[in-house]
């Protein structure tokens, strides 16, 4: 059964053909040798009974007469003729009276033969006839003709028929051969291109377009291959996406397989943890032990997490815990954990750690509670004195000079928390909106700065500000109100840390910068005066919030406006940059790129 | 009977004017620092009875340092040192309190408290 399974559509055809084809040609061969003999042995029984009859009424006259020389002359030119081997004739004793042909016949003993079969063993069909006169026997004919060239034309016939049935067998397997590898041949076909098409996943047309069966098969499996090359496709597209994603997320990851191993971290996990072994196939409790090796041991949460989660089979219980781990160092980084839960057999995925970088949300935590902490002590100050001083100011015995002096100082430091107030809201505006706190507009930078200074109320007894404006300076893009308040924040510095007999200077001016290999010209505003100037350790506090130049309280300010002052410049795009030598000057310079 | 000696120390000069004010009827003499440099040259130079501590000032050393450093010094382990400070927390309370002060004050604070426990340890101390 296998054989005829394993055996083609064509070989099945050729031997199916072949088959029937052998069976008709059987049945045709026997039937036609059956009639032709049935035929001949009649025709033979007939030519002997004529021979014989014929002969007998010949020979009576001689055998009545002993004419032994005309019967045998007789007999003999009749033995000559076709077919005839022998003519033996007996007189009524049973002895020979004349004979012809064959001498070996002429002792033999003769039984007739009445079917050809029976002749058939000796090849000649014998004859017995009575000659008879009057009733009465007077001797008999005995003749043989010879069957062999009969059976011979019967093998002959034979012969040709099974030549025919060859060749019709031949002709007939060739047939069926170039039909089955009509039929086979665009079912090959159909077969190369669905092999190609899953083996090399490019879609190939079968080319056939006929209406017949296996036309429609084709442009089915067209259909088919092609839709499926398209969602094959589709999918290959998402699975990259998802890998992209995988790969390239600030977040670590690590797949648990079901069956306890890693099935793949994404390198965010090895940056986080600084480890850049290869984790796939490895057992979970590696993991479980790198990690103990790495993490902090003195944070309590980290090492319970590790202890939980360290026996694979707890795991799954273990769905959408948060914790946070820390490292300890020189990693130090604080880590968000969560554990999903998939458990999918058909992904071989059991769950999925994530670990969330929170080392710089603390850090801005840190920062944000630090300047509130910082922001709360600065207001202390000026609330402090404004309690203190008011409580004095209610004694019986205070002056009327003190109590002025009191009043003033009160007033004062309410201001000053009025203003401090004011600028802490100006910060959180900048640090909350950003850019979009800004209403920026092309303008040139002399008028404004020229405005400015004009309205800028110089303290009594010192110099004015000494301005320069060079001609055909370009605009820039700026927000007049905000660039006002930098100027004024700059230019009321430079009036605080100098004195009556220090001047102040104010350029603006173009310069030259590159920008892409390009020439380019900016717009700068320098401010220079001949004040206290900074140490170098002052210089780098300037910018630092609530650090002031003068920790004595002796002059006004906040400690905020330098800091406003570059986070406004740098929504600007600007820069600003301060030099300065202790005693001697200060020169501070605005750049605006264009 | 002579009288007790002060030292001020606080970066902010509106502070220790204000404690100066609140202690000038009270014949006090009076001595300030603005930072604790200043104030440990201060309390070797006029041997205070009483110090009035700020904790958060510019320079190397901040009050609970400088606090450290003057217990320290012979003769001036009992000393009054009443740290006050804008620091509000427990943590800075205790912080303060380890350091060797004998109380911690917060700011803003009441002139007239002020001057309650200044004369209250001083009577203490007799």
């Amino acid at each position: 059964m296998t054989l005829i399974k394993n055996l083609s559509f064509k070989v099945k055809t050729i031997i199916g053909i072949a088959l029937i084809e052998t069976l008709l040609l059987a049945i045709i061969y026997f039937t036609s040798i059956n009639s032709l003999n049935h035929t001949n042995e009649n025709q033979i029984k007939l030519r002997a009974q004529e021979t014989s009859t014929l002969i007998s009424l010949w020979v009576r006259n001689g055998l009545l007469t002993y004419d032994v020389g005309n019967t045998e002359h007789f007999i003999s030119s009749l033995v000559e003729s076709d077919g005839l081997l022998y003519i033996h004739i007996k007189n009524e004793d049973g002895k020979t009276f004349a004979f012809a042909g064959d001498p070996k016949f002429l002792d033999k003993k003769i039984e007739p033969d009445t079917t050809l079969e029976q002749a058939n063993l000796d090849g000649v069909f014998d004859v017995v006839k009575p000659i008879t006169l009057d009733n009465f026997t007077i001797g008999q004919v005995e003749l043989g003709l010879s069957v062999n060239k009969l059976s011979e034309f019967i093998d002959n016939v034979a012969n040709r028929i099974k030549t025919i049935a060859a060749v019709e067998v031949i002709l007939s397997a060739l047939f069926s051969y170039f039909l089955g590898w009509l039929l086979t041949r665009r079912l090959l076909r159909l077969k190369k291109v669905a092999i190609d098409v899953s083996e090399t996943g490019v879609l190939k047309s079968t080319g056939d377009q006929s209406k017949d069966e296996i036309g429609t098969v084709s442009q089915a499996f067209d259909k088919m291959s092609s839709s499926l090359i398209n969602s094959q496709k589709a999918l290959k597209a998402n699975a990259m996406k998802l890998e992209e994603i995988f790969k390239s997320t600030r977040d670590g990851m690590v797949v648990i397989s079901t069956d306890g191993t890693i099935l793949t971290v994404n390198p965010a996990f090895g940056k986080l943890t600084n480890c850049n072994k290869h984790f796939e196939g490895v057992p979970f409790e590696s993991l479980i032990q790198l990690l103990k090796s790495k993490i902090d041991t003195d944070d309590y949460e980290s090492v319970r997490w590790l202890k939980t989660i360290s026996d694979f089979n707890q795991l799954a219980h273990r769905d959408k815990r948060k914790t946070k781990i820390r490292f300890a160092p020189p990693n130090k980084r604080l880590l968000n954990v969560n554990h999903k839960l998939i458990n999918d057999h058909e992904t071989q995925i059991h769950s999925i750690l994530f670990f969330m970088d929170l080392t710089k949300t603390e850090e801005v935590e840190r920062l944000k509670s630090e300047f509130v902490a910082h922001a709360a002590h600065e207001l202390r100050t000026p609330l402090t004195s404004v309690q203190g001083f008011s409580e004095l100011l209610k004694l019986p015995d205070v002056s009327n000079k003190d109590r002025i002096e009191l009043a003033d100082i009160i007033n004062s430091q309410s201001k000053r928390v009025v203003e401090m107030v004011s600028e802490l809201l100006d910060i959180a505006r900048i640090e909350s909106e950003g850019v979009k706190l800004l209403d920026f507009q092309t303008v040139s930078l002399t008028p404004v700065v020229e405005k400015i200074v004009k309205e800028f109320s110089v303290p009594e007894n010192r110099k004015p500000i000494y301005t320069y404006y060079k001609e055909g300076i370009r605009p820039v893009l700026i927000d007049e109100t905000r660039i006002y308040q930098v100027l004024q924040n700059i230019i009321s510095n430079a009036y605080k840390y100098s004195s009556e007999s220090d001047y102040i200077w104010l350029y603006v001016e173009p310069f030259e910068y590159k920008y892409e290999e390009q020439d380019k010209e900016g717009v700068q505003i320098r401010v220079i005066d001949t004040g206290m100037g900074m140490s170098e350790e002052q210089l780098e506090h300037l910018f630092d919030r609530f650090w002031r130049g003068d920790s004595s309280g002796a002059l006004p300010g906040t400690g905020l406006g330098m800091s406003i002052v570059k986070e406004v410049l740098e929504l600007h795009s600007a820069t600003i940059e301060v030099s300065s030598e202790l005693n001697k000057s200060t020169e501070v310079t605005i750049k605006f790129y264009r | 009977m002579a009288n007790k000696k002060v030292l001020i120390v606080d970066d902010q000069e509106m502070i220790r004017k204000l404690v100066k004010m609140t202690l000038s009827s009270h014949n006090f003499d009076i001595s300030e620092a603005n930072n604790a440099d200043e104030a440990l040259q201060m309390v070797l130079k006029t041997r205070p009875d009483v110090i009035i501590l700020d904790i958060m000032m510019p320079g190397e050393l901040n009050g609970i340092e400088a606090c450290k450093k003057i217990r320290q010094i012979p003769g001036f382990e009992e000393t009054i040192i009443l740290m006050l400070s804008a620091k509000t927390q427990e943590i800075d309370k205790e912080e303060g309190m380890d350091a060797g002060a004998t109380d911690y004050l917060v700011k803003p604070f009441s002139p007239e408290y002020l001057l309650i426990q200044i004369k209250h340890y001083l009577n203490e101390t007799q």
